[in-house]
């Protein structure tokens, strides 16, 4: 049965041009991938247009991926992904603070711009943190990858990851003590 | 872990660590492209983002609020036919001495079509447009481009921001 087969063995199968194997990566890959987009955009149709770029990407460049290395590989294009959005929502001037929102910094026709973080006290202190802390915060302790992985990944330096997820640690604790004293 | 958040971070990370529900017609977007992308054919990435926003524009233009606008704003340059759209682009400059629109449908002239400024620093125009997918962009005081942030960017800018606009058959009223 396909469902029962490694990722490794899909990805051999997708590129002898097996669909039904590249949607069963599909399937098994795509919440963990909509749960890290979700949270370092802050915004879920942003998120969800950065993994289908993500996937899209993943199935034309196939062929250059090691297929015991299937999880890491997309982890890579759905950073990548994911740093591109965000910098076109910075372009946009959405990526900033719902209680920050400056009437100058945005112009839309008849509507205000999304919020820029999920509507929760979680997803607001998330978007405390810069991209980066934010990235290497959800790397670390949501997808939990070490620091070995994530800085194969993220093209960071290792010191330079654990300084991040640190920082980004005591931001967030800060920001949710705030919120938890409102 | 080799960190040791506090309770208050570690109920934070259980909650972060929760799947999403994935949305249905998200991943029915993505099946349809995969499955262009397979077929060879032509495909066209349309993001939820692009999604919603055709979806607003044939609200918009089919809303008896927006043909009450447009006896209220100043008429663009050509004339609304049965085959045209008229559609509104707005931009929110209150700082702007003056802001232009420039895009496919005028050959990236910034003399072409000006906005006029109504209350709070609103710009405004409207234009007739055929159906078809269009590149613009704002030009505020004469050399600062600005992309709409309501629309999709366009995925090739030329180093300059710009947006992308599509107009349907349904848009028209």
């Amino acid at each position: 049965m396909i469902v029962d087969l490694t990722d490794a063995e899909l990805v051999r199968r997708s590129c002898t041009g097996s669909a039904r194997s590249f949607d069963r990566l599909v399937d098994r890959h795509y919440a963990r991938c909509l749960r890290f987009a979700n949270h370092q955009l802050g915004d879920r149709p942003d998120a969800e247009d950065a993994v289908q770029e993500t996937f899209m990407r993943a199935w034309r460049g196939l062929a250059t991926c090691t297929p015991e290395k299937f999880a890491p590989w997309l982890t890579t294009i759905l950073i990548n992904c994911c740093r591109t959005a965000g910098a076109r929502r910075r372009r946009r001037g959405l990526d900033v603070p719902l209680d920050s929102v400056d009437g100058h910094r945005f112009s839309a026709p008849a509507r205000l711009p999304e919020p820029a973080i999920e509507n929760t006290d979680v997803g607001r202190a998330l978007a405390t943190l810069t991209p980066r802390l934010r990235e290497a915060f959800l790397l670390r302790h949501i997808d939990e990858l070490g620091y070995a992985e994530m800085s194969r990944l993220t093209g960071a330096g290792e010191s330079a990851l654990k300084m991040r997820v640190k920082r980004a640690e005591q931001a967030l604790a800060r920001a949710l003590e705030h919120r938890h004293d409102d | 872990m080799t960190t040791d958040p506090d309770a208050r971070l570690r109920s934070a990370i259980e909650r972060l660590r929760q799947m999403p529900e994935p949305d249905p017609a998200a991943r029915k977007r993505l099946n349809r492209q995969l499955r262009l992308g397979r077929s060879g054919g032509t495909s066209i990435v349309l993001s939820r983002r692009a999604a919603l926003a055709a979806a607003a524009l044939v609200v918009l233009c089919t809303s008896a609020v927006w043909i009450s606008a447009l006896t209220l704003i100043a008429g663009p340059p050509g004339a609304v036919t049965a085959t045209t759209t008229p559609i509104q682009f707005v931009l929110v400059a209150p700082d702007a001495a003056s802001v232009s629109l420039v895009g496919d449908f005028n050959h990236w002239d910034s003399a072409a079509m000006p906005l006029r400024e109504g209350a709070d620093g609103v710009w405004s125009v409207v234009v007739p447009l055929a159906r078809g997918a269009f590149t613009y962009s704002f030009v505020v005081d004469g050399d600062e481009w600005r992309a709409d942030p309501a629309a999709p960017a366009a995925p090739a800018d030329f180093g300059r921001p710009s947006s992308v606009l599509y107009v349907s058959p349904e848009s028209t009223p």
